[in-house]
């Protein structure tokens, strides 16, 4: 299973497929505050990358795949950068 | 480019060998269709260059054709779709415009890939020399392809105009020529198993990208996770040529331009290692990979194909572990993309979820086996009566013989309705035998420098399939006559007040228990006197006769054996075959034709035939103890006569029948019997073409719908009967085929 809930929070392990995209969508409209960690992702079906770029969950951690990370650090609020962190939380209309 | 490889053969698991032929098999008949439709296709743009989805529909058909062939051993069928297609492509993007030379070189190609497809389907192989075929037809497709582009390889000029606008913006090195791309995917293209991140990510020469909503996101609430709703930017220093491979399973998601600037590799842009393999080889892995998701079972063709494509290519041989080849082949992706095909297969899973059409393909023989065991049931259920008759009047056991009729009354409907099901499955549109026509006519009328232009109706006509499949030859001949005989050449069409371009009509319908095809054209018609020189000339009748015969009459002539007006004979028709062809074709699928022809006017041909075969309704007699079967649908009335009333004209015999003379014949003597003198006779009166005739029998039997099996083996040729039927006493029925006898 490449990604796992917890209370608030989705880890996000190896290859995330197409499949878990709904999943994923549906626990993150659930909940507002509801984080992602995306350290040992090593990659994502577009329609995942779509739901993170959409509903723009905090993301707790960056891939440490450092393709993955090149790929998500222009679409995502990626950790990295501390002062977006706030902002996440808010759903912005256009992904930057 | 070496041919093939012996490649060197782990012995495969018997799994695995039944799996690679059923693939084959569904290869086979998947191309079969495809290559229906791709030429159903090339006529429609034949006509209008410029119809967009038929250029569309060729194009998947031909891509198709090529995806599936990659999965096995045929360098030869490869090659040349993939030249087609290049050529193909070339014209959908409108860089090359459709002609009717180009459209003859991929007909003759797809005529190619047929033949092949059924050497394949017959041997499992093709001959390496068809290679040669195959590099011819490339090279003519290439050349084309050279006078657009120039030098092969080169840019295509017209790609060259697409500029993108944000490419300028983006900040780009300048340097060596680069390549922009906007990738746009399609909202639903998740559903077919594509991961346009992974496509992305994996473009060969990538140096720049950038990616965004194609529209701002929805609200949370309204967001549909699985509709596409991203914008690829992306640069590449691959050679366009490579970056167009990449793209090809999308080419309407894609626009790529050149842009002309200094290199200098952007340090935060993921750098992907050039591949080492050639446009066509990504292409094919590509296709590998979309036929591996297709099937989650798939890693066990994977090794296989992997040599066949590596053969095909002349690439080293992979080594034996498919996982560890596709990941090598593909390698020219960042880390990131899934290296398993396993994974693939997972990744597109969903596509299974996809609503898909309801059909089943079967066999055409497991259906006739279905229907031969319910012709068998038809007769061991009408054993039953007889089983009751037997229980009542040898045993005597009337209650018995009531249930034995009970459970025949219950047999007796499950069989109908079984029958009826059979018959429907068996039923297939006429449609899918006119799809052949118009390339028929097309090539024809090319080749005859006329213009006719072919109408077909009621397609959707239903018949079954062994009448729609026995009717492909007659209506080959009757067009073939109606193109080469009937229409007039374009100068003459003028000059007699016609438009230049010549109209056939085709059309179907259903009449009652028949199906009624009409062949129209407008052509010169049938010119009576031609005839009748003709059928003297020939010796098929004397002048006399000839004289007598109307001009309707004359004009059916042309169905007599040996009969042809053609002048010389032409590779089409005029080896005095067609039209005495036609008529026995279908006459013995139980059909008429008839032909009227206006001079000067057009000519109309119309065949008549039944619904289905499977099941005859006739009428029996009995001569000499023996029972005979004979058609119902010849039989008018059934008399019986005084011998006194039988008038006898020399050696022939006629009866009046309401103020009719009838002619009559002894069956007795057709079938060379002692003549039995009875008190009444018994004459059958029937109709048989347009003649009324009457048929003395020593008596009548009763009707009965049987099951008609033609003789086989050494009794086929037997003349004078069309078959025989098994009754339900187990006694056999022979049925006559009176036309043959009078």
């Amino acid at each position: 299973m490449p990604i796992r809930y917890d209370k608030t929070r989705a880890v996000v392990e190896g290859h995330a497929a197409v499949e878990e995209a709904g999943d994923l969508a549906a626990w993150l409209i659930a909940g507002a505050a509801r984080k992602v960690d995306l350290a040992a992702c090593t990659g994502m079906h577009a329609a995942v990358l779509q739901c993170l770029m959409a509903l723009t969950p905090h993301v707790t951690a960056a891939p440490q795949d450092e393709t993955l990370a090149r790929w998500l650090a222009p679409v995502l609020v990626l950790p990295e950068d501390p002062p977006p962190a706030k902002p996440a939380r808010r759903r912005r209309k256009v992904a930057a | 480019m070496p041919l093939k490889k012996p490649a060197p053969h782990a012995p495969p698991p018997a799994e695995a060998n039944a799996e690679m032929a059923q693939l084959a098999a569904s290869f086979v008949e998947e191309s079969r269709k495809l290559l229906e439709e791709a030429g159903e296709a090339l006529l429609a743009l034949e006509r209008d260059p410029d119809d967009g989805q038929a250029m569309g529909a060729l194009f998947r058909a031909v891509h198709s054709i090529k995806g599936a062939a990659g999965l096995f051993d045929l360098p030869a069928l490869v090659h040349l779709v993939h030249a087609g297609e290049d050529l193909l492509g070339a014209m959908r993007e409108g860089r090359l415009r459709m002609d009717s030379g180009a459209a003859d070189a991929l007909f003759e190609g797809l005529d190619h890939v047929g033949r092949w497809v059924e050497l394949f389907a017959a041997q499992g192989s093709l001959p390496p020399e068809l290679m040669e075929t195959a590099r011819r037809y490339a090279a003519i497709y290439r050349a084309r392809l050279a006078g657009l582009e120039g030098a092969e390889g080169a840019p295509a000029p017209a790609a060259a105009a697409v500029r993108h606008a944000w490419a300028d913006a983006a900040g780009l090195p300048e340097g060596a020529p680069l390549v922009t791309i906007e990738y746009t995917p399609d909202e639903s293209c998740f559903f077919s198993g594509d991961d346009p991140l992974r496509i992305a990510q994996s473009l060969p020469g990538l140096v720049w990208s950038e990616l965004a909503p194609r529209e701002p996101w929805a609200a949370p609430e309204a967001f549909d996770p699985y509709v596409c709703n991203l914008v690829f930017r992306l640069v590449s220093e691959a050679p366009h040529s490579e970056v167009e491979a990449h793209f090809r399973y999308m080419p309407d998601a894609v626009t790529i331009g050149l842009r002309e600037s200094e290199p200098a590799p952007d340090p935060e842009a993921p750098k992907a290692p050039t591949g080492p393999l050639s446009p066509l080889a990504v292409e094919l892995i590509e296709a590998q990979r979309r036929a591996l998701a297709e099937h989650p079972r798939g890693g066990a063709h994977v090794a296989a194909t992997l040599r066949n494509v590596a053969a095909a290519l002349g690439l080293p041989v992979p080594p034996e572990e498919p996982a560890a080849a596709i990941a090598a082949l593909l390698a020219t992706a960042p880390p990131a993309s899934e290296p398993e095909p396993l994974a693939i297969a997972e990744g597109s899973a969903t596509r299974s979820d996809t609503p898909a059409e309801r059909t089943l393909r079967v066999e055409q023989a497991k259906i006739d086996t279905l229907m031969n065991l319910v012709g068998e049931m038809v007769v061991a259920k009408n054993a039953l009566p007889f089983l009751a008759r037997d229980a009542e009047a040898r045993f005597g056991s009337r209650e018995l013989a009531r249930e034995i009729k009970d459970k025949y009354a219950v047999i007796d409907r499950i069989t109908r309705q079984l029958q009826s099901a059979v018959m429907e499955v068996r039923m297939m549109p006429v449609g899918d035998l006119f799809k052949r026509f118009p390339r028929l006519v097309r090539d024809i009328a090319r080749k005859q420098d006329k213009l006719v232009r072919l109408e077909i109706e009621g397609e959707a006509t239903e018949a079954d399939k062994n009448v729609i499949e026995a009717l492909a030859e007659p209506l080959t001949h009757i067009l073939r006559n109606s193109l080469d005989h009937g229409i007039e050449s374009r100068e003459a069409r003028l000059a007699a007040g016609k438009p230049e371009t010549a109209c056939v009509r085709l059309a179907a319908a259903q009449e009652a228990d028949r199906v009624v095809i009409d062949v129209t054209d407008d052509g010169r018609g049938v010119d009576p006197a031609r005839v009748r020189a003709k059928a003297i000339e020939r010796g098929l009748i004397d002048e006399a006769r000839a004289a007598q015969l109307t001009d309707a009459q004359a004009v059916q002539l042309v169905f007599l054996p040996g009969f042809s007006t053609a002048e010389t004979v032409s590779d089409l028709s005029g080896r005095g075959v067609g039209m005495d062809a036609v008529r026995s074709v279908v006459e013995r699928l139980g059909g008429t034709v008839t032909l009227e022809s206006r001079c000067g006017e057009g000519t109309h041909v119309r065949l008549e035939l039944p619904l289905s075969m499977a099941v005859t309704r006739v009428l029996t007699i009995d001569l000499g103890g023996q029972a005979y079967g004979i058609p119902i649908d010849l039989v008018i009335e059934t008399v019986k006569v005084d011998p006194a009333d039988i008038r006898r004209l020399k050696s022939a015999e006629a009866i009046v029948l309401r103020d009719a003379v009838i002619p009559i014949a002894r069956l007795r003597s057709l079938l060379g019997m002692e003549p039995h003198p009875a008190k009444l006779e018994s004459v059958l009166i029937l109709r048989l073409g347009h003649a009324t005739i009457g048929l003395v029998i020593d008596d009548f039997g009763t009707c009965m719908d049987i099951i008609l099996k033609p003789f086989a083996g050494i009794l086929a040729h037997m003349s004078g009967f069309s078959g025989s039927a098994v009754l339900g006493d187990g006694r056999v029925l022979l049925v006559l085929n009176l036309k043959e006898m009078l």
